[in-house]
């Protein structure tokens, strides 16, 4: 996969089926501003360690949307670490990598304001974005991000994302249907290949 | 304002992008038909005769 680090978004958030819209909102977004989501899911080789995976798609990114709402208990009674391990990782990379890595920008999503302070209270004093699993607060959060941090004078409205991701979510089951895929079970990547083809006619005017 | 340039990737997929085209394809031709302007016994626009003003 091709690496531009200007347009990489590294994508750190669930992957389960109670984020699914969630993750439909913010990949879409993320394409419909001109960008490229990146995540480690992308990587299907199982030879390669996870974490070198993770270390390089961040190296590679600009820009990431780190997703901390759903550090909470698994099934076995567990913490997920996993994301705000990697906006650990993130967060190093831009404090002590070279100067193209002191230019990395990132959102930090939570579910409910303060809640975060509870389990990550070194993230005191940092401007995080409460999105209570809703696609449209997501989809002008990270619009707004992508806007101010990249300067693109070109980055449509969150009005008009938020109308096209409406279509896109109309349209997906019946689409999906006629590959015999459905919408709980998509991989990352075929999620991406969806979008960009949804987008392809719409982002051609 | 300039338009935003969709940036495509090629990833390791299990379906094609032609596939993937042809189902939203297939998935907007089947939802025209459905719909009440075009439905089976609905009047169609534009294929009546007009009549001829003297």
């Amino acid at each position: 996969m091709p690496f531009d680090y200007k347009d990489n978004v590294f994508i750190n958030c669930p992957f389960n089926v109670d984020y699914i819209n969630n993750l439909h909102a913010l990949v879409f977004t993320v394409y419909r501003c001109g960008f490229v989501p990146v995540s480690a899911l992308s990587e299907d080789n199982g030879l390669d360690n996870r974490l070198s995976k993770i270390e390089n798609l961040i190296e590679n990114s600009k820009y990431g949307k780190h997703d901390i709402s759903r550090t909470e208990l698994n099934d076995h009674g567990f913490p997920r670490f996993n994301m705000p391990f990697e906006l650990g990782i993130f967060v190093g990379v831009k404090r002590f990598g070279s100067r193209d890595q002191k230019s990395k920008n990132a959102l930090i999503f939570k579910r409910t304001r303060f809640t975060y302070q509870n389990y990550l209270s070194d993230l005191s004093g940092v401007d995080t974005k409460a999105h209570n699993n809703n696609t449209s607060v997501i989809i002008q959060s990270i619009r707004d991000w992508l806007k101010t941090s990249s300067r693109r004078s070109s980055t449509p409205g969150h009005l008009s994302i938020i109308k096209d991701f409406n279509s896109f979510e109309a349209e997906l089951p019946a689409a999906l249907a006629n590959i015999n895929l459905e919408i709980f079970t998509l991989t990352f990547n075929d999620l991406c290949l969806v979008i960009e083809e949804f987008l392809k006619p719409v982002m051609a005017h | 304002m300039a338009n935003v340039k969709l940036k495509t990737v090629e990833r390791k997929t299990t379906v094609t992008r032609n596939e993937v085209s042809g189902a939203f394809a297939l998935a907007r031709g089947m939802e025209r038909k459905n719909s009440p302007s075009v439905a089976k016994g609905a009047p169609k626009q534009g294929t009546g005769t007009k009549k001829k003003s003297r």
